[in-house]
């Protein structure tokens, strides 16, 4: 069992994961905005983190530089985004932070599990699209 | 007075298919046209955008970053000036492309705003916002109210400045669509993308 926080301001996405997660067994969190994350981050210590990529408030760079600061840069972070990135683009992210997956909108809950559990488990070194 | 558990038809939609006129439809389009479409990359709509009867196209970018858009440019008959609203969002590196790069607006209002500018700057142009799903959900039904002011915005913006706005709306399925804001904008098209593996021999 894993502690994961979802963190997206579309209430019935987090509903749908929270659901698919505690079904695999997983104890989870929500936050509904970049500010909620930060401020509960600490207290819940996850192990992954489900992020959305656009959130009012804090903006994507601002949430993972607050989340440095507080030394929590070691958590796993899987961003579920609308945005489309390029290669490279994707490649400088992961360098700069503990990306370890990005999972396209809309996703496959089924998809989604087994690359959560591919990362529980230990992931691998690049990123699947 | 019907039972709790029984529905009722609040609202029927009606589509018609256009293959051939879609260039007429577009120009009659008015000053919004709204196109539902099930699009997940810029190239998917690349045939749609060259069909738009003016040369200059401002794209403004919610979903996708300059760098995942500029490889299918290439293939658009038009004169497209991108605004990434998306990039300095999330890159620490400060983006050099070939585009404007603004902040991802907050609200309609700044979304609204920002049409406004570019408007203002590109007269006699076509202004596209990819997507307005960002902002609007026509499944619920309180879109209906909040889109009102943002509509009469940009409507205004493009009257004034010989414009027109294509907002486009990406769908999933057989999302509903039970709030599509008809009295704010002009027509509604949809835009089906059917995709299917090719074996090049």
């Amino acid at each position: 069992m894993a502690k994961i926080m979802i963190v997206d301001d579309t209430i019935d996405i987090v509903e749908t994961l929270k659901i698919a997660l505690q079904k695999k067994g997983h104890e989870t969190n929500e936050a509904h905005s970049g500010d909620e994350f930060l401020k509960s981050v600490e207290e819940v210590n996850p192990d992954l983190v489900l992020l959305d990529v656009m959130m009012p408030g804090l903006n994507t760079r601002q949430i993972l530089e607050r989340l440095k600061e507080k030394g929590k840069e070691h958590i796993k972070i899987i961003l579920v985004t609308v945005v489309r990135f390029a290669d490279a683009e994707r490649d400088a992210l992961q360098k700069e932070y503990n990306i370890v997956d990005y999972i396209t909108k809309p996703f496959d809950v089924f998809d989604l599990l087994q690359r959560v559990e591919k990362q529980l488990s230990g992931g691998d070194d690049a990123p699947s699209q | 007075m019907l039972p709790a558990n029984e529905e009722e038809v609040t609202s029927v939609i009606y589509w018609q298919d256009v293959t051939r006129e879609v260039e007429d439809r577009i120009s009659e389009g008015g000053d919004i046209l709204l196109v539902i479409h099930n699009a997940t990359d810029f190239s998917d709509l690349a045939e749609f955008i060259n069909k738009v009867p003016f040369r200059t196209i401002i794209y403004i970018s919610l979903t996708k970053t300059f760098e995942t858009i500029q490889p299918a440019l290439k293939r658009l008959s038009k004169n497209v000036h991108v605004v990434d609203c998306i990039s300095t969002s999330l890159l620490s590196e400060a983006p050099k492309g070939k585009c404007t790069y603004r902040d991802l607006p907050q609200t309609l209002r700044d979304m609204s705003k920002i049409i406004e500018e570019f408007s203002m700057a590109h007269n006699h142009s076509y202004i596209f916002l990819d997507s307005l799903s960002h902002f609007l959900d026509f499944s619920m039904p309180e879109g209906k109210e909040s889109s009102f002011m943002f509509f009469s915005n940009v409507k205004e913006a493009m009257k004034t400045n010989f414009c027109k706005a294509v907002m486009l709306y990406s769908v999933e399925g057989n999302q509903s669509l039970r709030s599509i804001p008809y009295s704010h904008v002009n027509s509604v098209m949809g835009v089906d993308i059917s995709r299917t593996s090719v074996d090049w021999e």
